[in-house]
């Protein structure tokens, strides 16, 4: 079973047995923050740079609210802030339009990474930027995020060392896991 | 009607309008407009200025594009750079022919940008261009979808019309 996350929506559990994607991201920005040792996971997709109120109806949908609203969920499920990390991907440039939105993927992605360092979470991986479209997957199974791109390879966007295999109880680099495809 | 009309006489063969409707979409619902936002498919891209902003799509299901343009490039079609050159034109004259009957009827001005043709999947361009509409604090979007088929190589192609909410208020002035 897939759980599809739409613009400006979120998902957070704790030992989540379901994948979670976002399809189709052009300019918005899939964000995924993970804390291995309590095996907590959110995933939000992010649609604009910056909120237009500080306390917006849908927190998950700013660039500039969705990290301290997805952490503060994710507290209240046992995660440690501390050891939290996050992986992103999208905000392509789809195409060149004159006015307001100007480049919304590159001011997406800036003030994601922004308060992402405000809040002290380290980004250990990215896919970002281009003019391509993504989807970005979470497999419960693996514990890997992949991106996936038109005529392009996937790619597992989660690191090495941040690869934890089908167990995924304390953090540790599992070697061996199944690389989806 | 005079889009389809352009769309037949640039093929020389029938293209019929299956469908046309207007519909009111918040922008979360545009990348899934189509159905499955990973669907890859060709899209020809306009932003459109004067007194009706907005923009203009044409776009059709990937694996259909070299059949709907073989009548126009022959065995070059599988040149993807010519085929996306030739699927900007189209979209040039559809679209031209959309807005040109909306300028006439009524009686105002639209002027498209340069095509911008993807390759792509459709929930990436339409939900960056629902971003747009929400970077523009509209939570409303107006969609006139108009659906053209050719029968005999069961080819679909969908032009989107999708004007700022302010522009349509305006035309019903």
């Amino acid at each position: 079973m897939i759980r599809s996350i739409g613009l400006g929506e979120y998902a957070v559990g704790r030992d989540v047995q379901e994948d979670w994607a976002i399809y189709g991201l052009g300019s918005c920005v899939g964000l995924i923050l993970c804390e291995p040792t309590t095996r907590v996971l959110a995933m939000a997709h992010v649609v604009l740079p910056v909120s237009p109120s500080p306390d917006p109806e849908q927190p998950a949908r700013y660039g500039d609210t969705v990290v301290p609203f997805l952490l503060e969920e994710m507290k209240k499920l046992g995660a440690v802030t501390e050891h939290v990390m996050a992986q992103l991907a999208g905000g392509a440039r789809m195409f060149e339009i004159s006015g307001v939105a100007g480049d919304i993927g590159r001011r997406n992605v800036e003030s994601v990474r922004s308060s992402l360092a405000r809040h002290g979470v380290p980004v250990t991986a990215e896919e970002v930027g281009g003019a391509s479209g993504r989807t970005l997957r979470w497999h419960a199974k693996t514990r890997l995020a992949v991106v996936s791109r038109f005529g392009a390879p996937d790619v597992i966007l989660t690191p090495d060392r941040c690869r934890v295999g089908g167990s995924w109880t304390d953090g540790r680099v599992v070697k061996n896991s199944t690389e989806p495809r | 009607m005079q889009a389809g009309e352009a769309l037949s006489g640039l093929f020389e063969r029938k293209f019929k309008i299956a469908e046309i409707a207007l519909s009111h979409r918040t922008p979360a619902e545009l990348p899934e407009i189509l159905g499955d936002a990973a669907e890859p498919v060709c899209a020809s891209f306009y932003q459109i200025r004067g007194e009706i902003p907005g923009f203009l799509l044409l776009i059709m299901p990937i694996d259909e594009v070299n059949a709907f343009l073989k009548p126009l490039l022959g065995d070059h079609v599988t040149e993807e750079a010519m085929a996306d050159s030739a699927f900007g034109e189209v979209g040039n004259v559809v679209g031209s022919a959309f807005l040109n009957y909306l300028a006439d009827y009524y009686r105002t001005y639209a002027a498209p940008t340069p095509p911008q043709v993807f390759r792509d999947m459709v929930g990436a361009l339409m939900g960056s261009l629902a971003a747009v509409f929400v970077a523009e604090g509209q939570e409303q979007v107006p969609v006139v979808r108009t659906v053209f088929t050719q029968e005999s190589e069961k080819l679909s192609a969908l032009l989107l019309w999708i004007p700022y909410a302010l522009s349509l208020s305006e035309l019903r002035k």
